[in-house]
C-alpha cells in the first residue's frame, strides 16, 4: 500500500502536451478519480503511474520511491483496462493466475519468492469466489459476457494484492444497469482491500458516486481536486462549474452593479462575497437552485421538457440560455413565451471572473 | 380431462399434389430400376455360372483324386479356390442390385400414388447413388478416359430425378444435410418459390467459374496423373497398356522413391524450422515503433521480390569453392549438399515469413502485452505466454506453407546442383522431373501421386496436431 504523488509531471507527445505540469497527491488507501472530457490526458496520467508511458518532465513517486525510471514490470501495480485485456487463449482461472506465476511475492513478511502451486490455487480460488466467478473458471474469455469479463479483469488485478490499483474507464463497455451495479462492487472491493485506487472516467456520475476525492482535468491541466461534494458545491472555475452537474450549471454574463449584486440585462442577482464594483463576471446558478415565482431575475420561457418526476423549463435570461428545474407537483408548467420571475438563495450563487474564469466568491 | 385435450389436433400431412415433376421423378426411378435390374441379373447369372464352374471343378478334382493319381496330395490342381470371394461378391452384388431395383419400382409406384413418405425416401436414395456414383464415375474416367455410361446412370440420372422432385414441390435435400448452410437451421430450398429458384441459379452461376478452373487445372490433371500411374506407355508414347495398381505399389515401395523421399524430408527439416525461427526473430526485432523502422522492414521483406533463380545464382556465387565469398565445398559434398541448397531457400522465403509474422504481431492488441507487463512478466515470458499463442494461427499457416514449398522445391536444386553430386540432392520432385520420357511416364506419375499423397497427409497431420494447440481469437 502506497500513495502516488505527481510533482510537476508533464507528458509530451511530438506536438501534443497530453499532461501539463500535473501536481497531485494521491493519499495512501484513497479512492481517487481522475475526471475530465475525452482527450484531456487522464489515461496518459494513469499510464504514467503504470509505467506504460515515459515521463517527459517532473517527478512521479509511488510511496517514497521515485519511479520515473522504474520499469512497468517492476512497479507493484495492477491495472484494469477499458477493453479488459484478458488473455484470449487462457481460461478464466489461468488468466487470474498469470500475475501470480509471473512475479515474486513476499509471504508473511518474508523475502519475495515464487509462490507454490497450492498457494497460487488458493489465491485464485479466493479472488474468483469474491467476484462470483467460481462457476466460470474453465471458460475462456470468448465465452463470457461483458460483465463477466469485467469481473475477471478485476479478479486478475485483485490476486496481486498490489500497492496501487489503476482502472481506465472499466465500466464503459457495460450497459447502464450493470454499470450501476458494478460501481457498487468496485467501491466495496476498495473497502475490502483498503488499497490506493486511481480510477479514470469521463462520467461525472461515476466520479461523484465512487470517489473519496476527485481530480478534474481539462486540456492536460489539473482544474480542481477535492471531495465530490466540495467540487460540486464550490467549483474552482467555470470549466469545473459547467462540467459537473446534470443538467449543467446555468451561466449568465453580467457586471457587478453594487456590492453583492450582479446586473444582467433587466435582472439583478444578489450574491454573497466581496467582488469589486464594475467587474465583468459570469454568474453560475444550478438549475435546482432556481425557482419559478417571486424573485429578482426576469426570464422568458423558451421551452418546457417533461421528464416525469420533474420538468426542465428552458428560459432566456439576459440573452443567456438557462434551465430551471421544476418538480411536477410544484404547480402547472409556464406557457411558452411567458415572462416569469425566478427566485434563488444568495448563498447558491457562484461568481466567476469573466476573463480568467476563476471563482471570485 | 387430460392436458392433451387442449392441444390442437395435429393436421395430417397433406400428400404432395400429383405434379408433372413427381410423375417425372417416378419415371426416372423406373428407368433406374430397369438398369439396376438388368445389371443385377447379369451379375447373378455370372455368379451362377462361376459357381457352376466351381462345382464342376470340385467334382472333377474329386474324380481325379480317386482316380489314377490318387497318391498325389494335390487336391484342387488348377482350380482357383481363392476366387471364391469373387463369386460370393458377385452374387451379393447381384442380389443387392435386384433388391434395389425392386425397391425403386415400389418407390416409383408410391410416388405416383402421392404417398408423402415416398418423396424423402426417393430423395435419400438418389443421394446415395450420387455419392457412390460420383466416386465410380471418377474412377472410370481415370481408367478409360471416355466413360459415358456410368456417369449417366449414376450421376446424371439421380440429378435429374432430384431436380424433378424439387420441381414437383419436394425437398431435394434429405433431412440433416446442409443444416449448417448460411441460410441457417433447417431451411431448405423451395424450388417452387421464384426468388429461391433465382438464388439457386445465381449460386450456380457464381460457382461455375471456380468449378471450371478447378476442373481444368486440378481435377482433370489429377485424373490424368492417376491414369498414367496405372498404365505403361511404349517408347514413343503412341500406345499404352493397363498395368494396374502393381505399378503404383512397386514404385512407391522402390528404392528410388524412398531415396527421393529421404532427400525431400531432409530438405524440409533443413528449411522449415530454421526459416520459421529466423523469420519470427527478425519480425519481433522489427516490430517496434521507432523512427526509420519502415526502412528495415522493407529491407527484410525484400526477398519476396526475388525469384528462385536469382536467389540460387546468388548462393551459387556465395558458396562457390573457388570464386565464392565463403569458398566452401558444400554443394559438392554428398552429405552437405542439401544443407547448402537449403540456405538459398531459407533466404528466399525469409521475406515472406517475415512479412506474415510481422502482420501477425501487429494484430496483437497492445493492451494485452501491456497488461502482461504490469502482471510482472518480462519480455521472454510475455513473448511465449501471450504473443506466441495469439499469433499461433499465423504460425500454423506458415508451417504448412513452408513445408509445402519445401516439398515442391525444384529450381534451386536444378540450378545449384542438378541433383548431384551422384544424385545426393535428387529430391522427389527432381526425380519426377527426370522421368519425362514416355517410357518413364508411368513411374514418374506413380511417384507424383505418392508425393501428392504424402504432402496431403503431412499437411492434414499438421492441421490436426497443431490445431489443438492453436488458439483462434475470440
Ligand atoms: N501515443 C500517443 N501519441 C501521440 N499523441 C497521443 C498518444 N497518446 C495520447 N495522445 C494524445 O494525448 C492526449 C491525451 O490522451 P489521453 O488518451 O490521455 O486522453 P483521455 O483523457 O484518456 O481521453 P479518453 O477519455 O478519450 O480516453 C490526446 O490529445 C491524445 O491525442
Ligand atoms: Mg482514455
Amino acid at each position: 500500500m502506497s500513495g502516488v504523488s505527481f510533482e510537476g509531471v508533464t507528458k509530451r507527445f511530438d506536438t501534443v502536451t497530453a499532461v501539463d505540469a500535473l501536481t497531485l497527491d494521491i493519499v495512501d488507501g484513497e479512492f481517487m478519480v481522475l475526471l475530465g472530457p475525452s482527450g484531456c490526458g487522464k489515461s496518459t496520467a494513469l499510464r504514467m503511474i503504470a509505467g506504460l508511458e515515459t515521463i517527459s518532465d517532473g517527478v512521479l513517486r509511488i510511496g517514497d520511491r521515485v519511479v520515473n525510471n522504474v520499469e512497468a514490470k517492476d512497479r507493484d501495480i495492477a491495472m484494469v483496462f477499458q477493453s479488459y485485456a484478458l488473455y484470449p487463449h487462457m481460461t478464466v482461472a489461468q488468466n487470474v493466475e498469470f500475475p501470480l506465476k509471473a512475479r515474486k511475492y513476499s509471504v508473511d513478511g518474508g523475502p519475495p519468492r515464487k509462490l507454490t502451486a497450492d498457494e497460487r490455487a488458493e489465491r485464485v480460488d479466493d479472488a474468483v469466489k469474491t467476484l462470483g466467478l467460481a462457476e466460470l473458471t474453465k471458460r475462456k474469455p470468448g465465452a463470457l459476457s461483458g460483465g463477466q469479463r469485467q469481473r475477471v479483469a478485476l479478479a486478475r488485478a485483485m490476486v496481486r494484492r498490489p500497492e496501487v490499483f489503476l482502472m481506465d474507464e472499466p465500466l464503459s463497455n457495460l450497459d447502464a444497469k450493470l454499470r450501476a451495479q458494478t460501481r457498487l462492487d468496485i467501491v466495496e472491493l476498495h473497502r475490502e482491500v483498503a488499497t490506493t485506487f486511481v480510477y479514470v472516467t469521463h462520467d461525472q456520475v461515476e466520479a461523484m458516486t465512487m470517489a473519496d476525492r476527485m481530480a478534474v482535468i481539462a486540456d492536460g491541466r489539473l482544474q480542481q481536486v477535492g471531495e465530490p461534494q466540495t467540487v460540486y458545491e464550490r467549483p474552482a472555475n467555470l470549466f469545473v462549474a459547467r462540467f459537473i452537474g446534470s443538467p449543467p450549471m446555468n451561466t449568465i454574463e453580467g457586471e457587478v452593479a453594487e456590492a453583492g449584486v450582479v446586473a444582467a440585462g433587466a435582472s439583478r442577482i444578489p450574491f454573497t462575497g466581496d467582488v469589486a464594483k464594475g467587474r465583468k463576471v459570469v454568474v453560475g446558478l444550478r438549475p435546482e437552485h432556481l425557482h419559478l415565482g417571486e424573485g429578482d431575475i426576469e426570464a422568458t420561457v423558451k421551452a418546457v421538457e417533461w421528464l416525469g418526476h420533474e420538468r426542465h423549463v428552458i428560459v432566456d435570461i439576459a440573452g443567456s440560455k438557462a434551465i430551471v428545474r421544476q418538480e411536477t407537483d410544484e404547480g402547472a408548467a409556464p406557457r411558452i413565451g411567458e415572462t416569469v420571475h425566478l427566485g434563488h438563495h444568495v448563498e447558491n450563487v457562484h461568481v466567476f471572473d469573466a476573463g480568467s474564469t476563476e471563482r471570485l466568491n | 380431462m387430460t392436458a392433451a385435450d387442449h392441444l390442437t389436433p395435429i393436421e395430417p400431412v397433406p400428400p404432395p399434389a400429383r405434379s408433372a415433376g413427381l410423375t417425372g421423378a417416378a419415371v426416372g426411378l423406373f428407368l433406374q430400376a430397369v438398369i439396376l435390374g438388368v445389371a443385377g441379373a447379369v451379375a447373378a447369372v455370372q455368379a451362377l455360372g462361376l459357381t457352376l464352374d466351381l462345382l464342376v471343378g470340385i467334382v472333377w478334382a474329386l474324380v481325379r483324386s480317386v482316380g489314377i493319381d490318387a497318391g498325389t496330395p494335390d487336391l484342387f490342381p488348377d482350380l482357383a479356390i481363392d476366387n471364391l470371394d469373387t463369386y460370393l461378391l458377385l452374387a451379393v452384388i447381384g442380389a443387392c442390385l435386384l433388391l434395389l431395383s425392386r425397391h425403386e419400382v415400389r418407390l416409383g409406384q408410391a410416388l405416383l400414388a402421392g404417398d408423402p413418405e415416398a418423396v424423402p425416401s426417393a430423395v435419400g436414395l438418389q443421394w446415395w447413388f450420387l455419392g457412390i456414383g460420383a466416386l465410380f464415375a471418377f474412377w472410370t474416367l481415370v481408367i478409360t478416359e471416355d466413360a459415358v455410361l456410368f456417369p449417366v446412370v449414376a450421376v446424371v440420372l439421380p440429378l435429374v430425378v432430384l431436380a424433378l422432385v424439387a420441381i414437383g414441390g419436394g425437398r431435394p435435400f434429405p433431412r440433416g444435410a446442409g443444416g449448417d448452410s448460411s441460410f441457417g437451421g433447417s431451411e431448405r430450398w423451395n424450388f417452387r418459390s421464384r426468388t429461391e429458384r433465382r438464388e439457386a441459379l445465381l449460386a450456380l452461376v457464381f460457382l461455375a467459374p471456380a468449378f471450371a478452373v478447378f476442373y481444368g487445372f486440378f481435377f482433370y490433371p489429377l485424373g490424368r496423373l492417376m491414369h498414367f500411374a496405372v498404365y505403361q506407355q511404349n517408347r514413343t508414347g503412341t500406345a499404352e497398356r493397363y498395368v494396374g495398381f502393381g505399378q503404383l505399389t512397386d514404385v512407391l515401395s522402390g528404392d528410388e522413391f524412398r531415396e527421393g523421399l529421404q532427400h525431400t524430408l531432409t530438405y524440409v527439416l533443413f528449411t522449415v524450422p530454421a526459416g520459421l525461427v529466423l523469420g519470427i526473430v527478425l519480425a519481433v526485432v522489427a516490430n517496434r515503433r521507432l523512427r526509420g523502422i519502415k526502412f528495415f522492414q522493407t529491407v527484410l521483406s525484400s526477398t519476396v521480390a526475388t525469384s528462385v533463380a536469382v536467389a540460387s545464382v546468388i548462393f551459387f556465387v556465395l558458396l562457390n569453392p573457388q570464386v565464392g565469398y565463403f569458398k566452401v565445398n558444400w554443394l559438392a559434398e554428398p552429405d552437405q549438399v542439401l544443407f547448402g541448397v537449403s540456405l538459398s531457400s531459407i533466404w528466399q522465403n525469409l521475406g515472406l515469413t517475415f512479412i506474415i509474422v510481422l502482420a501477425g504481431l501487429q494484430a496483437v492488441p497492445d493492451e494485452l502485452v501491456e497488461s502482461a507487463t504490469l502482471d510482472g512478466a518480462g519480455p521472454i515470458r510475455r513473448f511465449f505466454s501471450v504473443t506466441l499463442p495469439i499469433i499461433s494461427p499465423t504460425l500454423l499457416f506458415l508451417i504448412v506453407v513452408l513445408t509445402v514449398f519445401a516439398f515442391q522445391a525444384f529450381a534451386q536444386i536444378d540450378i545449384l546442383t542438378a541433383g548431384g553430386p551422384a544424385g545426393a540432392s535428387e529430391t522427389l520432385v527432381f526425380k519426377i522431373f527426370q522421368r519425362q520420357q514416355p517410357i518413364d511416364l508411368g513411374e514418374g506419375s506413380a511417384m507424383a501421386l505418392g508425393l501428392f499423397g504424402i504432402t496431403f497427409l503431412v499437411t492434414m497431420g499438421q492441421f490436426l496436431i497443431l490445431d489443438r494447440r492453436v488458439h483462434y481469437g475470440s
